[in-house]
């Protein structure tokens, strides 16, 4: 199906103002606000200034490196590696039984997932991930390629039927619908493997749109640029 | 204590070939093989079908290949097109398992073939894989692709990721590297100026992991030394 490719609308909404890597924490908001206001005395200044700010604020260079590589015994290396094992044979039970799955059946997927546990979330770019359990993992591979549970955003107030198509759901716009929220903004949250993926959003079935939060890749095999998000295990 | 190992490594010899056996390349879903058989033409359809076949075959994924038809599909490529892109596709898969033997997941092979897609070379993703034995490369290849795709130099990108392994750092840390780079970018900075600031500020207040090799506490000022040579002019500005 041929679409037409479209920027992301530059209708002022806040969503779409860079510096917006993150949500910007409550009180910084109106610092940034006020910076915006003033007159431009160097292009980039305040978004500079807010970018610093943020980069104090959530640690940086100095994010809690003693604990990068907790020191364990053998006992607890052996152990965690037979959890491992056991995590793979259980994935592999799961590979099997959905098998007839498919990709349109991520979104669902998300539904029969067991309870996630409540660690702080990942930021990936602009989005929070969860750890989904390695049992719940069809892929061969190593249970920390265990999915994610990645939620995409857009706003489109004028939208009847968004969808995000990627790597991760075989480029399926029928695979995963986002649900409408207040004020226009669609959401969906789907499991995506660690790594680096390609994405945009498909808006009633015929336009194609980048996300506006995320950074934009240029394709050089197709022509069309993507959006691109790295995600990660906690 | 020892009986306990010895228990341990008994349960590990015979859980691990099982798990191995079972490791192997899992079936493209189906619906993606459908969506191929639907989407593309019957020429376009069949070459692809060809190129998956040998993939499974050489013992490589089937599903990274049919989505990357599907993606063609999806933005409005013609046969042709789609059927160089996935050949080249296979070839980067190829590539990148032989990089990054002996085992490879399907997630490290992806973020391989899309490492070697920004230009990283080969050599690269076998330093990637020595230096983390037994585990996922998936998300330190992913990070340095991206870093290469904002027109970070390979060589400096690969340095930082390199270094940032070295001392222990996981995901957490690889990703806040990434996302401070891109967002320095954002607002202005050289990629070159933006890596070098926060990756020597990472390095630098990360203290050395015991045991760790292939790198020194000169890592930081090696980072900021690095020439922007290795970049092959890709990348954007």
């Amino acid at each position: 199906m041929s679409r037409s490719y479209d920027e992301p609308p530059r209708d002022g909404d806040a969503l779409r103002e860079r510096p917006a890597p993150r949500d910007l924490d409550p009180e910084l908001a109106p610092v940034a606000e006020a910076l915006r206001r003033l007159p431009v005395v160097r292009p980039g200044a305040p978004a500079r200034v807010v970018a610093a700010a943020l980069g104090h604020g959530r640690g940086g260079a100095g994010e809690t490196p003693a604990r990068w590589r907790p020191s364990v015994g053998l006992t607890a290396t052996a152990a965690a590696a037979l959890i491992a094992a056991v995590g793979l044979l259980l994935a592999g039970r799961g590979q099997r039984a959905g098998d007839d799955s498919g990709a349109g059946q991520l979104a669902s997927g998300v539904g029969a997932l067991p309870s996630t546990p409540a660690v702080p979330p990942v930021v990936v770019r602009q989005t929070a991930s969860v750890p989904v359990s390695a049992a719940a993992f069809a892929g061969a591979g190593l249970a920390e390629d265990a999915p994610v549970l990645v939620p995409f955003v857009l706003r489109r107030p004028d939208a009847g039927r968004v969808a995000v198509v990627g790597d991760f759901n075989g480029w399926s716009p029928a695979a995963n619908a986002l649900a409408r929220e207040t004020n226009g903004v669609w959401t969906a949250t789907l499991p995506v493997t660690p790594g680096r993926h390609a994405y945009g959003f498909v808006v009633d079935d015929t336009l194609w749109v980048r996300d506006p939060r995320a950074d934009t890749e240029r394709d050089v095999d197709y022509g069309r640029d993507h959006s691109v998000i790295v995600v990660g295990r906690p | 204590m020892r009986r306990d190992c010895l228990i341990l490594g008994a349960l590990l010899a015979a859980a691990l070939p099982v798990a191995a056996a079972r490791a192997q390349r899992a079936p493209a879903p189906a619906a993606v093989v459908a969506r191929v058989q639907t989407t593309l033409d019957a020429a376009t359809r069949d070459s692809v079908e060809a190129i998956a076949a040998e993939a499974r075959g050489r013992g490589l994924p089937a599903e990274p290949l049919y989505t990357k038809a599907l993606e063609g599909a999806e933005k409005g490529a013609d046969g042709a097109r789609i059927q160089a892109v996935v050949r080249a596709m296979f070839d980067r898969l190829e590539t990148a398992r032989a990089a990054l033997a002996p085992s490879v997941s399907d997630a490290e092979l992806v973020a391989g073939a899309d490492a070697l897609a920004v230009h990283v070379p080969a050599a690269t993703l076998r330093q990637m894989r020595a230096l983390s034995p037994g585990r996922s490369t998936a998300v330190p290849l992913g990070v340095l692709a991206q870093l290469v795709s904002r027109g970070v130099p390979v060589r400096k990108a690969t340095d930082a990721v390199r270094a940032l392994l070295a001392r222990g750092g996981g995901s957490q840390q690889l990703l806040a590297l990434e996302r401070s780079v891109t967002d320095d970018i954002a607002i202005g900075m050289t990629p070159d100026a933006a890596l070098d600031m926060r990756s020597r500020a990472m390095i630098m207040a990360a203290p050395a992991a015991p045991g760790a090799s292939g790198t020194t506490n000169t890592d930081a000022a090696t980072l900021s030394s690095t020439g922007s040579s290795g970049n092959n002019g890709r990348g954007k500005p």
